[in-house]
């Protein structure tokens, strides 16, 4: 395209006209066009930081509901709000008899209005487990104080909160101490209300808040919190004792050997045992399993079947420079992976860097039969979880590659790779298990799950302990 | 804030952040409707109708080229329909061929934007597009058939006549500054 100059004079001068315009009017008027249609984009840590809230909750609901030693209180504690409340028994184990008329038991729990913030609802302490280990001989010392608090909010169902705090001055058999606790609170309006949190150094805490009335605010939402119907014909019960299963999972492994510094050393015109640089990913793992589960009655089960695992340790990269420096009258070349180590006497000039880079993977591939058992809590539709097992390795094998940018350095590019099978090795699994039970046949669920894989032998021939951890998601259906 | 990060944030449809990038790019995109509009209240028109379609259509923006030039387009795109809406306007007209001016004067130079703007509207809608698009877009031919129709050896002549046209305004424009 050729201009003319009053046409290039034109284009420049209507390219750079950006007149003023009233945005508030403008903003007022295509905002209505743009309501928000989609939600936000949630992280898999924020997904996971619920669901694992979700999980918290549940348990020490559990516990609550099967505990009913009521806490006693300190006197010398911040003034509480004393609620009682009151709770239906949970005939869900009872399944072959009839319902009766429900047995009302009373519960009495501890409020305490924390901080005063207008965009909270409900606010509530921790419950301490007072029974639920050993380590607090009289839990009633509590001093609940929080004195701060960080929130995140997403002005639509629930927030969870965080505080660190001096919140327990507990007598422990261990030792005394103020424990210091975190906690994160959890409200869907119209379900209920949970917390867990954290003690340290002691143990993990959790608790559960029925709804209740706010000392606050008077009734709330959460004061119509629906109890959770138990039905006999529970999806998901009467079925037959086996189900097959699929997962898949990602993760991240910490290994000394599968790594990417044990990819094929470079060795090309001079650079010699030239190893990958610091990696630039973390170690990661993928895992998928395909199993059968044989039900041992209505919580306890067994599961087999076949487990791929691969771990991957890769994009590793490392300069390599090139010096032409006179020296004594000469121009001599020399290669270095760190120009500032090289020692190079009566250096006159650098006059010429360039540089390459390697890229190494390491990777390594498991096949086992897992050997597990779990056990499933249900409640309603929703059943949590533990299982624990090992898998026994029937395959095993390791790959490293790397890859050379061609250049002037490295004449040529190169990728070179290398297998090797390893030997037999053993995995100890544990984790935990959240379902949600879609129909009586099909269920899904989410599965924070760590490992322990006994390595017998690598390209570096050393055998190693490997810890793996992260989450599988994965598909039920009882047959 | 970069520009990737205001456009991620608008893809999560925060209000915030969609007010920001209409505060920030709004008279560049007014810029450009004026260009192919006759008068501020269309360009106003086709300024909002350009920034709801942005918004509809930012999800599917994979920053494979300039956020602005997408823009951009999005705007002309909906001068270009405000056209076809109120009439018929791309008709190819007769080609009749006329005498080439002598000597184009350089009272061009001393044009302010506004003044550009209204001899270009001097030229009839067909001619006036083909010249935008072409000469201040940067468009090719097969492009601008594309966008109004046409074909691109129409495109071609109708840029030829609006050429000579708008050298033609400018020998106008400095006789009348003379008189």
């Amino acid at each position: 395209m050729k201009l003319d100059h009053h046409e290039e004079f034109f284009r420049e001068q209507l390219k750079k006209y950006h007149p003023d315009v009233d945005t508030n009017d403008l903003w007022s008027q295509i905002q209505p066009h743009i309501v928000s249609t989609k939600r936000k984009k949630r992280s898999f840590l924020y997904w996971y930081f619920i669901g694992l809230l979700v999980l918290l909750s549940a348990v020490s609901y559990s516990w609550w509901m099967m505990s009913d030693t009521p806490p006693t209180t300190s006197p010398g504690a911040i003034p509480t709000a004393e609620l009682s409340t009151r709770r239906v028994e949970d005939f869900s184990e009872n399944h072959d008899q009839p319902v009766a008329e429900p047995k009302i038991t009373e519960k009495r729990i501890s409020l305490q209005s924390t901080q005063p913030d207008p965009d909270e609802v409900q606010i509530s302490t921790p419950s301490f487990p007072q029974n639920m280990n050993n380590n607090f001989e009289n839990p009633a010392t509590a001093s609940q104080k929080l004195t701060g608090a960080a929130r995140f909010d997403d002005h639509e169902t629930f927030y969870i909160k965080g505080s660190v705090d001096n919140l327990l001055e507990g007598t422990n058999l261990n030792s005394s101490s103020n424990f210091k606790s975190v906690n994160a609170t959890f409200e869907q309006p119209d379900l209920a209300l949970a917390s867990a949190g954290a003690t340290f150094p002691v143990t993990g805490s959790l608790a559960f808040k029925r709804p209740t009335v706010s000392p606050n605010s008077g009734e709330t939402a959460l004061s119509r919190a629906p109890v959770i119907p138990i039905d006999n014909n529970d999806p998901g019960r009467n079925h037959s004792k086996l189900s097959v299963t699929a997962s898949v999972g990602y993760g991240q492994y910490q290994s000394q050997n599968i790594s990417s510094d044990y990819a094929i050393p470079v060795s090309n015109q001079g650079l010699q045992d030239l190893t990958p640089g610091p990696a630039t990913k973390p170690n990661g793992m993928f895992t998928a399993l395909a199993g059968v589960e044989y039900w041992l009655g209505k919580s306890f089960y067994l599961q087999s079947g076949l487990m791929y695992t691969q771990l991957q340790s890769d994009a590793r990269l490392r300069n390599v420079y090139e010096f032409q420096a006179i020296e004594n009258g000469e121009t001599n070349t020399f290669y270095s992976d760190n120009p500032e180590n090289v020692e190079i006497t009566s250096v006159v000039e650098i006059t010429n860097l360039d540089r390459t880079d390697v890229q190494s993977h390491a990777q390594r591939y498991f096949l086992d039969i897992p050997l597990k058992i779990g056990y499933e809590k249900r409640i309603g539709r929703l059943g949590l979880g533990v299982h624990a097992g090992i898998a026994i390795n029937i395959m095993s094998r390791q790959s490293g590659s790397y890859l050379t940018t061609a250049n002037r350095i490295l004449q040529v590019g190169e990728k070179r790779s290398e297998t090797t099978d390893q030997g037999p090795g053993l995995t100890y699994l544990g984790g935990v298990d959240i379902n949600y039970h879609l129909s009586p046949r099909w269920s899904v669920g989410v599965s924070p799950f760590g490992r322990l894989l006994q390595d017998t032998g690598s390209l570096s021939g050393e055998n190693e302990n490997i810890l793996a951890y992260g989450v599988n998601l994965g598909v039920k259906f009882r047959i | 804030m970069t520009e990737k990060e205001l456009v991620e944030k608008c893809k999560e449809r925060e209000p915030k952040y969609q007010r920001m990038l209409v505060d920030q790019y709004t008279p560049m995109l007014m810029g450009t409707c004026l260009r192919y509009c006759k008068n501020r209240a269309d360009a106003k028109d086709c300024l909002q109708e350009a920034w709801i379609n942005i918004f509809r259509a930012i999800d599917k923006y994979e920053y494979s080229g300039s956020f602005k030039g997408w823009m951009q387009r999005i705007a002309i795109n909906c001068c270009l329909s405000q056209h076809r809406k109120s009439a018929s306007i791309i008709r190819i007209e007769s080609n009749r061929q006329r005498e080439p001016s002598s000597k184009l004067p350089v009272i061009y130079a001393a044009l302010e934007v506004k003044e550009i703007i209204k001899l270009l509207n001097r030229l009839s809608d067909t001619k006036r597009l083909v010249f935008t698009l072409y000469v201040i877009e940067g468009y090719k031919h097969a492009e601008i058939a594309e966008l109004l129709g046409i074909t691109e050896s129409s495109s071609r002549s109708i840029l030829t006549r609006a050429r000579q046209e708008v050298r033609e305004l400018i020998v106008y424009f400095d006789q009348a500054i003379e008189l």
